[in-house]
This record gives structure tokens, sequence and C-alpha cells, in this order.
């Protein structure tokens, strides 16, 4: 947990030897690290002031609790204001009534167009007939790459390329939403390269055409520390009712989107986390405040692999799995299964402890992937369901069909033994959780 | 650097100007001594920036030093100028190309370490030992009267919504203006409507495109206008490619086989220019880093300076990887972009502009 500042607080420390109690300097030495984290992670730097006070009070205040390490404490206390500070639970979208409006507001390049899709397409499989309009006027092609993605997500998209007038091409939307029977309308607005007075105008007089229910501003999640001034100037001109965080997919810590909340006091609603429509997600707050401090996301793992895993078949699997008769048809999959989560490195990214230079460092080969399944492919049912009967001239010819050499073969085929024996050892020992305690209780 | 775009510099930086001068003047106005704290707000006005912790550390600490030593009364302008000096070095001691470890040069097999693994088998293909003798220079530059026919290129990469189709307009009627023959080729055939948006920037700028459709193999693209800009006479390609996040390990080698396709086909290698938004955190410097990692890097451009964003990455950027800014966006018409200029950029972030200049800027 919190590996980067944990080790950060963990030098800092060893530069105080001989005083590893919390003492009014070691807690300042700690705390200069902990703002260099917030700093780099894109906290606004007020914000980070401020924060890093709270946490020395709490810190030299606080009873250091037996079986902590001042480490341990002071990361625990920066957890816990961190969550605080980033709100209690998730917030849903509000969008009740006939025909809920969204407005969809940014800087250029935040990615609103893109989002708007993604919203689209989820509200749309929530069951909501969502109408997409364009009243984006100015960018080159933003009409057309709005129909793309309203193709794609399978949602009719309203536009006008003659009218120069926001206004009634909304208005229009909003008629023909209902000629439609639509009940939401997600409206993709102009970005501006920064804030200044003709896009605001254009938004607030959007605003006062049309009820808005959602006014959202698309924030990306490398936005340095100008955030807190692009948030403050929306709030101010327009107002928002919640913020969408963009390409969380990539390693940006997300920063701003603490200094967002603390400064305008509006939540981040959801996080978009990939270039295809389903890569969106509803914001959780002890998730991000993982990520600013460079936590793994654990969680957001696990509800990657429910989301996209066929859970049938999973349950399928794991029932096979205990009743000792996995083939490799299962292990095949098996591998379809994972695959589906996406690039392997994009699956470890998530897990904690890995940071992002570990990874690329590992050499996490995709094709190996695609070999295995070839090979398998290239087996006939039998010898899927019955491995033991391939010998070497079926082995010779599984390979030529997949591409692929002997020894290759032979290695998916050892890997698959491997497997089974360790399955074996599951059942016998009772069961998963009793085995891999056993696993661990071996190694420790 | 011409007149116009200097303004245009000047009126992008402004913000950050009056926040440095306007916050430093306050803060020093009635001191007799640069104490700690003095110090600390002058940290913040660099962080607040986006300079970084360590390049904001060396800037702060430096200034200590001198000011330490000199022992007079720190002016104002005293304190700026030893701003100022440290910031020009650490923007000129800008390597000028940065190149993955691994990487080698145009004619040779090339190994980029970002590539190596996703091409499959790729432990069969021998490798060039680093400290390997170059091969014979006749190898690289052969036959040297068919590679001046042969285009220049410009690849121009980035992360996602950075400024990089607004941008390569921006290059192409700057270099149009030059006298040169430009083509574009519409490499980003991911993002829906890419492509459109490149043809429209295309017809403005009155050069002429290359383009496949969305979907298409980018690198194909690159090599189809390769080759039509050597058929039709054209002496520059600017290639547009998909925006990608550089944590993208796939991405990313797709990205180094473009620059393959374009150091085969023209025989050198490309100037490849890194697209940073103005607004982008310290993410930038990862970016940088592993773009850097993946193929060579020429330099960067820093779009959208025209807002209140302050651009001060580039300065955390050019202190870790000594990559140079060369070029600066600084607005949404074809003709905001200008070379950048080290002093240029730091006459409009730290000097004060007289209240006539800046009427002169707005006017025009």
């Amino acid at each position: 947990m919190f590996q980067e500042l944990t080790q950060r607080l963990e030098q800092a420390f060893q530069r105080l030897a001989g005083q590893p109690s919390l003492t009014e300097q070691s807690v300042g030495e700690a705390l200069r690290e902990v703002r260099v984290a917030l700093l780099e992670a894109d906290v606004d730097y007020g914000v980070a002031r401020e924060l890093t006070e709270r946490i020395r009070a709490q810190a030299l205040a606080s009873p250091l609790l037996p079986g902590l390490t001042p480490v341990q404490h002071v990361v625990k206390i920066v957890h816990d204001e961190l969550v605080a500070l980033l709100g209690g639970q998730t917030r849903e979208l509000a969008l009740d009534g006939p025909l809920a409006t969204v407005m969809v507001m940014g800087l250029q390049g935040s990615g609103k167009t893109t989002f708007c899709g993604k919203l689209a397409q989820r509200l749309a499989r929530e069951g909501r007939q969502p109408l997409l309009v364009a009243a984006d006027i100015y960018r080159p092609a933003a009409i057309d790459q709005l129909h793309a993605l309203g193709e794609a997500a399978g949602v009719p998209v309203h536009s006008d390329r003659e009218s120069r007038n926001p206004v009634s091409i909304v208005k229009l939307g909003q008629r023909r939403a209902r000629d439609k029977g639509c009940d939401v309308l997600i409206v993709d607005t102009a970005g501006r390269l920064h804030v200044d007075d003709a896009l605001m105008n254009e938004l607030s007089a959007l605003d006062r055409a049309v009820p808005m229910q959602e006014k959202l501003l698309v924030l990306d999640a490398m936005t340095g520390q100008q955030a807190v001034a692009i948030a403050r100037e929306f709030a101010a001109r327009v107002g928002f009712d919640g913020v969408v965080l963009t390409k969380l997919d990539g390693d940006a810590r997300g920063g701003a989107a603490l200094s967002v909340l603390q400064v305008t006091g509006r939540p981040v609603k959801l996080v978009s986390v990939g270039e295809k429509l389903d890569d969106l997600e509803v914001f959780h707050p002890d998730r991000m405040a993982g990520r600013i401090l460079g936590m793994g996301d654990v969680l957001s793992l696990v509800e990657q692999a429910q989301a996209k895993m066929d859970m049938g078949e999973a349950e399928d699997l794991a029932r096979r799995f205990s009743a000792g008769q996995f083939t490799l048809e299962d292990f095949q999959k098996q591998i379809r299964q994972v695959r589906r989560m996406g690039p392997l490195q994009g699956v470890l990214r998530l897990l904690p402890g890995m940071k992002s230079d570990l990874i690329d460092r590992a050499d996490v080969d995709e094709n190996q992937f695609t070999r295995v399944e070839a090979i398998i492919n290239s087996m006939t049912r039998e010898e899927r369901r019955h491995p033991d009967v391939i010998n070497g001239s079926r082995r010779k010819r599984i390979a030529r069909g997949s591409g692929t050499n002997i020894s290759q073969v032979n290695k998916l085929l050892k890997q698959y033994r491997d497997m089974r024996r360790m399955m074996k050892e599951i059942n016998a020992a009772g069961g998963l959780q009793e085995f891999s305690r056993r696993v661990l209780e071996r190694r420790a | 650097m011409i007149r116009g775009a200097l303004d245009r510099l000047r009126r992008g930086l402004q913000k950050t100007r009056e926040d440095l001068f306007g916050k430093l003047g306050a803060l020093l106005g009635g001191r007799q001594k640069l104490d700690a704290e003095t110090l600390d707000r002058i940290e913040e006005l660099l962080l607040r920036a986006d300079m970084g912790v360590q390049a904001s550390l060396r800037i702060t600490r430096t200034l200590e030093k001198r000011l330490q030593e000199s022992k007079g009364e720190p002016s104002l302008e005293g304190v700026l100028e030893v701003i100022r000096a440290d910031v020009r070095d650490i923007l000129c001691q800008a390597r000028p190309r940065v190149r993955p470890a691994g990487w080698t040069a145009a004619g040779e097999e090339t190994t980029p370490a970002g590539a190596g693994k996703a091409r499959p088998g790729g432990g069969k293909k021998k490798r060039r030992p680093a400290d390997a003798a170059p091969p014979p220079a006749a190898d690289i530059e052969a036959p040297a009267a068919e590679a001046k026919a042969r285009p220049d290129v410009i690849l121009v990469v980035g992360v996602n919504g950075t400024g990089k189709t607004t941008s390569i307009a921006k290059l192409a009627a700057l270099h149009k203006q030059q006298g040169r023959s430009v083509l574009l080729a519409a490499a980003d055939t991911f993002r829906a409507a890419a492509v459109e948006q490149l043809g429209v920037w295309a017809q403005r700028a009155a050069v002429a495109c290359v383009q496949q459709g969305q979907g298409a193999d980018p690198a194909a693209v690159v090599y189809d206008a390769l080759c039509a800009a050597e058929a039709r006479g054209h002496d520059l390609v600017i290639v547009d490619t998909a925006g990608r996040l550089h944590t993208k390990s796939n991405l990313m080698a797709e990205l180094a086989k473009i620059e393959r396709v374009i150091e085969k086909c023209t025989g050198r290698a490309p100037e490849t220019l890194l697209v940073v938004d103005a607004v982008t955190g310290q993410n930038g410097l990862a970016q940088a880093r592993v773009f850097a990692q993946t193929i060579p890097i020429d330099g960067l451009v820093l779009a959208k300076l025209d807002g209140t964003a302050k651009g001060g990455i580039v300065v955390a950027i050019a202190e870790e990887l000594g990559l140079p800014v060369k070029y600066v966006g600084t607005g949404e018409t074809l003709a905001d972009l200008a070379e950048f200029d080290v002093d240029t950029f730091l006459e409009a972030l730290f000097t004060e502009e007289t209240a006539e200049q800046e009427e002169a800027s707005r006017d025009s």
C-alpha cells in the first residue's frame, strides 16, 4: 500500500537515524516527502500545503499505535486524510424527468467528445434512450467524430452543419428527442484552448436556454497546477455539478481531481479509462486516494474482471477445476477469459506494488498467448480432451499447423500437466483457500 | 522570430508573467533580505508553473547560494536575473537528439528497446552489439544522389488530446511559407474523424494530404505518403499519428514501426517532435521519458500556450531528459506557431511588459 510514499518516508526516517519516534523534527522531515509526493501527483500547491498541515497536526497529536512503525503511522494518516477529502461515497448522475439534459464541457483535447460517446453507450445499456447533440461547431470534424461515436454506440446523433448557433442546435435537438421518444439529451459543447469569455458566454447561453440536469466538466487526468484555475472559472461562470476525469488509463496520478474537489466542492462522478466505448467507470474515492499516492487499484481490477468475463463460463471452469476434470479445452477458455480483460500490462498495472517502470521493464509477451491459443486450436477435439494421446507424430502435426515448433508444443503440454498436478494438490488440500494458506506459510 | 509571433507568445505567457512578476514584486517589495520564507514563496511560484519539484528546487537552491555570495540587498531585478539565467541553463543544456538505449542509426538494423518485446520471435533477429563498428559510411548514405530527392519527414507524436493535428497544420503552413512543398500523411487512423480533421486543416493550409481512412495500418499510410511525395515531388512530409498514452506498450511499438518504415524509405531518420500540452502537469515528464525510450525524439512542441497554462513542464523535461523545445503553439489559427526561442520564452516569462506594449499586443 502506498509503495512509493512508504519508500520515500522510510528514506526520510533513515536520515534521522536514532529518532524512530515521531518528534517535531522527524514529522517535519516526513511531511516534506508527503508534500513532494502530492506535488508530483499534480495536487494543487495550496491544497497540498493545507493537507500537509492537517497531517502534521494529526501525526503529532495521535499517539503511535502499538505495532505500527512511524512510517506506517504517517502513511495511514495520509491515506485516511485523502479518502476523507475525496468524499465518502460514489455519486451517480441524477438524470430524472421526461427529458434529462447533460451538458458536457471542458478544454480542448480533454476528451469531451469521446466521453459523450461513452456516456451515450452506458445510458443506452441501462435502458435509457439517449440522443447525442453536436454543439461543437468550431473544431474541424467534431461533428463527424460524434456521428462515428454515436454509430458505434448505437445512439442517434443530432447535428446541423449549416447552423452557427449552438443554442438553436440544442433546442432543435431537444425537439427531436421528444419526437423520437428519447429521455436523455447529451450535449457535446465546443472546447477552447483556455477559459475565455466567448466560451463562457456560449456555455451560459446554452445553460439559460435549456434547463440542464447535469453539467459535467471534463478534466484531463494529466492536468497540472492549472486545474484549479480552470475549475474555479467554470464554477463561477457556468457552474457544474460534477467532474469527469479522463485518460486515467495512463500513469497520471490525477492529483488534479483532489484539488478540484477541494476548491470547488464538486465531486468526480465518472472516470474514463481507455479508448473503447465501454471504458467508463464510476468514480471511487478510496481507489483514487490510493492512486494519487502510488497504490495499485485492486478493486478496479476485480470489477474489470467481472465485467469482461463470462461469469457462467468462469463458474463452469471453476467447477471442472475442482472436480479435477481440467482439459486443454478448459485451458483454452481460461486464456480467452484472461485476454478479454485487455493487454496484460494494463492488468498488471492495477495490482498494488506494481510500479509502472517495473511493468515496462517486465517482458510481458502478449504473443505467447497467441502462440498457445494457436497450438491448442491446431489440436483435434480428442487431443484437447485427452492430451495424453498426443504422441510424437501428433506433436509434429500440431507444431506445423500452429506455425510453432515441437519444443513450444512440448512446453505447453508441460505447463498443462503442471497445472493439472497443482489442481490435484489443491483439491487434496481441501480447497483453494487452504491451499494458498499453505503455500504462503511455506514461503514465509 | 517574427514580431507577430513574439507578441502572440508574449500574450500567451502574459498570465504567467503577471503572476510571477507581480507576486515576486509584492514578495520582495518591503523585504531587506531573502529569508527562508521568501525562498519558499519563490519555490511556490515555480511549482505552480508546473516546473516540477526537481527543477524548482534546483532553481531556488541556486538562488539562495548566489544571493548569499553577493550579500547585497536582493533587488527584484537581481532575483529575476538569477532565475532567468538558471532556467536558460536548464533549457539550453538540452541535447539535440535523445535516443532510446540500443537504438542504431538509419540504415543499420534498428532494435529499439521498446519494440523488441513486441516483435514475435525477436530473439531470432541478429542484434548488432552496441560497441560494434558502424557500417561503412557508404551503406548509410548511398546512393547520395537518390537520397537527395527523397523528402524530409517530420513525425509528430504525443498522447491523446495534446494538439498534434492542429500543430501539424500550423507546421505545414509555416514550412509552406518558407517555400517547401508539403504533404501531410494522415496516419491517425484510430480516432473517429481524425482523418477528416486533418483533411480540413490541409485544405485550410492549402497543402496536399494522403489518407486511407479510419482503421488503416498507420505504417502503410506513411509508406504510401512517402511514395506519393517522391512521385509528386513534395520535399517535406509531415506525419500525423494517433494519440497514444505512453503506457500502452503495443501502441508504442506501432510508433517504432512507423519510425522504421520512414528510415527505410528515406534512408534517414525523421525529425520527430513530441507534442506536449501546456496545461499538462508532472505526467508530461513520464510521457517524454517513455516516448524517448521508444523512438529517437528531436524536440518538443509546446502546444496551447496561449492559455492561462504556463507550460513550465518543458523546463522539467529539459532538466531531466535534455529535450529541447522546438516550437510553441500559441493559438487556434494557422499562423499561431513560432519557432521556440529561449530568450523570448524567458523574456515573456520573467520580464515586465510596459502598459504600452501590452496595448500594442492587444490591438494586433
